[in-house]
């Protein structure tokens, strides 16, 4: 997939995740670039902006061995930016589906 | 790329940036070499995958002048906000730059009328006074008019460019979240 506007989806990606438990940076990009090819490095911009709108708030938890881990939580804010985007794509991607199911009929 | 190289590139590129915003910015990257490293993968699988460090400061430079548009509006900072947006990508270049190119010119355009407008009776008074040319009170009064069209076009200007900076801030955050700037 390599759409200009996969940059809106990985917010979404983002939103998601959090949505299920905190995460660290690394933990979000590994778990994003399982699935979708992305640029890694443009997680963390991304996570800085959203983080500014106040989507989310962090944390840092050191670690015994290794770096010390920067912790994102999803604030109230953020969850209610979440419902808003998931219905958006939900509409969205059921449109796409029901023009791509029209077209094959028409074939 | 190395870990160093690539963080060195990132520090070099980001200089516009303040300090404080500039280190937390760095240590989510070292983080990141650090995560990797630990996973058992090379500083140069981990660059790689990164993408370019040219990359990174431009989205991140992007995001820190519109942020400062959005504080103090301001037309040099809406301007820096236009160009670091536009120089995302080539895409962006045609859907920023082309229309800002557009608008604010014609704005621009409107600007130097309102103050030509404005301007014709002093210059005619200039003139009658050089010597250059014979007073007339018709010319004058034509003048006149000119004068009050000149400012009712300078307040339309005016409310123009405040709405167009207010647009374009929307505009380009919407461009920021959405495309894609690589």
């Amino acid at each position: 997939m390599n759409v200009q506007f996969k940059k809106g989806v990985l917010e979404l990606c983002v939103l998601v995740l959090l949505d299920k438990r905190d995460c660290y940076g690394y933990e979000l990009v590994q778990e994003i670039s399982e699935k979708i090819h992305i640029s890694e490095g443009t997680i963390y911009p991304l996570m800085r902006r959203l983080t500014k709108d106040g989507y989310f708030t962090t944390y840092l938890v050191e670690s015994s061995e290794g770096p010390s881990r920067k912790y994102y939580k999803l604030t109230d804010i953020g969850k209610e930016y979440l419902g808003q985007l998931l219905e958006e794509w939900q509409e969205f991607t059921e449109g796409v589906n029901d023009l791509i199911k029209g077209g094959v009929h028409n074939d | 790329m190395t870990k160093d190289q690539f963080m060195n590139e990132l520090d070099r590129r980001l200089k516009a940036l303040p300090q404080a915003e500039r280190m937390d910015i760095l240590q989510d990257y070292r983080e990141h070499f650090g995560f990797g490293a630990e996973a058992g993968k090379t500083d140069q699988e981990i660059a790689v995958k990164l993408g370019h460090p040219a990359h990174i400061a431009r989205e991140l430079l992007a995001d820190y002048r519109l942020n400062q548009a959005t504080a103090t509006t301001s037309t040099t900072n809406t301007f820096r906000a236009i160009l670091a947006v536009g120089g995302l990508s080539f895409l962006n270049l045609v859907f920023v730059l082309g229309p800002a190119i557009g608008v604010y010119g014609m704005i621009l355009g409107l600007w130097g009328t309102a103050l030509g407008g404005i301007a014709t009776p002093f210059a005619l008074l200039l003139f009658a006074a050089m010597g250059l040319q014979t007073f007339l009170w018709f010319e004058f009064f034509l003048a006149l008019t000119f004068c009050g069209i000149g400012i009712l076009m300078g307040l339309a200007a005016w409310k123009m460019t405040i709405l167009a900076k207010k647009l374009t801030l929307r505009y380009l955050k919407f461009n920021l979240k959405v495309i894609k700037g690589e």
